[in-house]
């Protein structure tokens, strides 16, 4: 409400009174009419209208003595001479100048607001860098956190001898032509005979299955996916890996090695991701250090990995470290599948085909999207029912992808 | 604009970025692409990736089921490019 | 093929032909046809009312054009250089930028001013300035720098419809360039930064002069195999932030061109506005490329030493992406 007060007609006058009112209420007054006389220690004088308007009440009564800045009307509404657009005078009402200037701020707000302007494109920063005594780009450490590569390891060749983004995707390449390229078929077959045989004659499997109904995950992701752009897409096995590490947080039996007889639990929960390899063969780096991941971030290290398992560039920590595997067979494959544990490791997971099928809920049939996923534990760490627990809290977390 | 014959190249050629130990030229057009170059569902992504970045066609994911062959994959792209 | 000079003197016969509100001011842009030659034959068709030659002061006919454009004329006064500017600076920011503002809306002062920039006719330490970012940096004004016989053409109308004053400022040894003018597209803005060179390994960003230049390094590194960016900015106030994220986000290298002195240039507030927002996609340090900080040379010798030239930004190219030249 825009109010007229008491007017000031001297340095020394601190009070007046309105004698008459010469404006009335509700009639248009233009800029230099009176609007009422005043008295004043000095006499009688008009108060003048500074702007044109239409008075809505008069605020204090006749002969009434009130200090200078009392307001003593108020305004209906204020048409605003005012230059806009194209350059040609219009008179706008006040309250039409939001519309066409935008919202305004108080101060206190104009204040307080955030120093970077967020809104032009601003990135916030990354929880994860890639960390180096040596001197390395910021786009060089985020790829590198993305990535799990060691920093440390990597030599640069950017200005001033800093590692930049072309130096990772080099060192990758070199360990291609020591690692995959043209791997040698016969001699992988060989290592996994070997692994696969040591761990049949020395660990007691015991195996579990559980069905989980993932319609509620499957609604979750595409409409994720939905809003994303191709490249962040994110498959299933992104919220499933999610889900598995967060149950792995309460049940930790599961997360670590066996060795000389006893079992430490790992604190860094390592997923180890079993990849087939086109032309045989089988190869399971880890996504090390998974626990503070979301599922977009695991999407983009399983990306990653499986690149690199394919074309070359798995770091040997990665296939050292893995603290537990999960075998994904559903892809391209049938509905359920038991693994054959990794040594040291005490589990693997099976995650199976999504399949859809009829189920009960609530008393009727429904076609919802299921999926099974395997346990296959040391019976010397865990028992069944540690397992269940475990593949339970699976299916829970599945339950609350928004969540995860 | 892309004529049938383009298509198939780019789609050749995103499959060799995707998997370069598979040769492209084999595969059967009428067979599922997956199934046929034995891609796994990263694979499979990665090359609807790439397919979409070079012909600017998007390819949301209820529309997978439309792509799965070589054939199906080329009709759905000449009809959007 | 058109030449600046001809592109711009085009622009203003076309917009004093269209629009009665119209008239230019200024030093010499009447009888003698423009220190630059710009307005030569403007007097004779639109007469001594419209075509206005001034008295040697610069405050009083950029006050004089204020005052015509808030008595609803649309003056384009041409200061001859922005070097005389200096003599109208209180009449600029104090007056043309900031009545709107202190008279509540009031009024408007819808004056476009033209001034040739810049260095390299040796024409020594008072005439050479580039103080584009001086301008730059003040609320109430806009300010354009077209690069192109194209955006010399056009720039000037959308100046002359905008209701708050805008500088436009035309590189001295522009006038001369001459390239084929391309028709007005419709979504034509004079307000936005374009890409004049698409790229992925390294970005240049730059305006005025510096455009010319920094085509020549893409080209030449293009044959190494490097894939270079160039952004013209068009408008330096306000600055195409988004133009300039989205490229740096794309190549992580960024060297900025600017011929204005290397402190509190341009090329500085770019930068900053680089590492606040996209930190994370940088690559490498951001270079800028400026004017040695000297009183512009008189000799040709130094003063090419002085200004960016090729070589500089070629340098800087190469030291971001971390190749040998």
């Amino acid at each position: 409400m825009k109010t007229l007060n008491m007017p000031s007609f001297g340095s020394d006058m601190d009070i007046g009174k309105v004698v008459e009112w010469v404006a009335k209420p509700g009639k248009a007054f233009t800029k230099g009419e009176t609007l009422a006389l005043i008295e004043t220690a000095k006499g009688l004088i008009d108060m003048e209208a500074f702007e044109d308007g239409v008075i809505d009440t008069y605020l204090i009564d006749l002969d009434k003595e009130v200090p200078v800045g009392t307001p003593i009307l108020s305004l209906k509404y204020e048409p605003l001479r005012r230059i806009v657009g194209d350059g040609d005078e219009k008179e706008i009402e006040r309250n039409k100048l939001e519309e066409i200037e935008g919202k305004s701020i108080s101060a206190q707000e104009a204040i307080t607001a955030p120093l970077v302007e967020t809104s032009i494109g601003s990135e916030t920063p990354k929880d994860i860098l890639g960390k180096t005594t040596h001197r390395a780009s910021p786009a060089a450490r985020v790829y590198a956190a993305e990535h799990g590569i060691d920093l440390d390891k990597v030599k640069g060749t950017g200005p001033l001898g800093s590692i930049v983004l072309k130096d990772l995707k080099v060192e990758t390449t070199s360990n291609a032509t020591s690692n995959q390229k043209g791997f040698d078929t016969k001699l992988m077959r060989k290592a996994i005979a070997s692994v696969v045989s040591q761990s049949k004659k020395e660990i007691p499997h015991y195996y579990l299955a559980h069905t989980i109904n993932i319609e509620t995950l499957q609604i979750w992701l595409d409409a994720q996916n939905n809003q994303k752009t191709v490249e962040e897409r994110l498959l299933i096995q992104a919220p499933i890996l999610c889900a598995i590490k967060n149950a792995l947080k309460k049940y930790p039996q599961f997360n670590g090695f066996y060795n000389n007889e006893e079992f430490i639990a790992q604190q860094q929960i390592n997923l180890g991701v079993a990849i087939s390899l086109r032309g045989g063969g089988l190869i399971a780096p880890a996504i090390l250090d998974a626990g503070t991941l979301n599922p977009e971030q695991l999407m983009k290290r399983l990306k990653s990995i499986s690149e690199r398992a394919k074309q070359g560039g798995i770091k040997q920590s990665e296939v050292t470290r893995a603290t537990i595997t999960i075998s994904n067979i559903g892809d391209r494959g049938v509905e359920v599948i038991y693994g054959v544990i990794f040594p040291p490791q005490v589990a693997i997971l099976g995650v199976g085909k999504v399949q859809r099928i009829p189920v009960a809920v609530d008393n009727k049939v429904q076609i919802n999207s299921m999926l099974t996923i395997t346990l296959a534990a040391d019976h010397r760490v865990t028992d069944g029912h540690d397992g269940a627990k475990l593949l339970n809290e699976i299916d829970k977390q599945l339950q609350k992808p928004e969540a995860l | 604009m892309l004529n049938n014959n383009e298509i198939i190249e780019v789609i050749q050629k995103s499959i060799q970025e995707v998997a370069p130990d598979v040769n492209a030229l084999e595969l059967n057009p009428e067979e599922d692409i997956r199934d046929d170059l034995d891609l796994d569902s990263m694979d499979f992504m990665n090359l609807i990736i790439s397919v979409s970045k070079k012909t600017g066609v998007k390819i949301p994911e209820s529309d997978y089921n439309q792509v799965q062959t070589l054939n199906a994959m080329v009709d759905y792209i000449s009809s959007r490019i | 093929m058109t030449t600046y000079r001809e592109a711009i003197r085009e622009a203003i016969r076309v917009a004093m032909t269209d629009d009665a509100r119209v008239f230019l001011m200024g030093e010499d842009v009447g009888h003698y046809g423009g220190c630059y030659a710009v307005t030569k034959g403007l007097l004779d068709e639109f007469g001594e009312q419209r075509i206005r030659d001034t008295p040697l002061s610069e405050s009083g006919f950029v006050g004089a054009g204020i005052g015509a454009s808030i008595a609803g004329m649309r003056p384009i006064v041409e200061i001859m250089t922005v070097n005389f500017s200096m003599l109208a600076l209180d009449q600029i920011v104090n007056n043309a930028a900031t009545l709107r503002h202190m008279s509540g809306g009031q009024i408007g002062v819808p004056l476009v001013i033209r001034m040739a920039t810049g260095a390299g006719k040796q024409l020594a330490a008072q005439h050479s300035h580039s103080l584009e970012n001086w301008y730059a940096s003040i609320p109430g004004i806009k300010v354009l720098a077209p690069a192109t016989v194209t955006d010399a053409r056009y720039m000037l109308a959308e100046a002359l419809k905008d209701p708050d004053p805008v500088i436009i400022f035309e590189h001295v040894m522009l006038y001369n360039q001459e390239q084929e003018l391309e028709p007005r597209q419709d979504d034509y803005n004079a307000f936005k930064a374009s890409v004049a060179r698409p790229g992925t390994d390294v970005t240049i960003i730059t305006y005025g002069a510096g455009l010319s230049k920094a085509l020549q390094v893409a080209d030449q590194v293009s044959d190494k195999g490097m894939s270079v960016e160039v952004i013209d900015l068009r408008c330096l106030r306000p600055l195409d932030s988004e133009a300039i994220f989205s490229s740096v986000k794309k190549t992580g290298k960024v060297v900025i061109v600017d011929e204005a002195w290397l402190t509190g240039s341009l090329a500085s507030e770019i930068s900053a506005q680089i590492s606040e927002h996209c930190l994370w996609s940088l690559d490498a340090p951001i270079q800028r490329v400026c004017t040695q900080e000297v009183p512009i040379p008189y000799p040709a010798h130094l003063e090419k030493a002085a200004i960016p030239q090729i070589e500089n930004i070629l340098q800087a190219v190469n030291f971001v992406s971390g190749t040998s030249p």
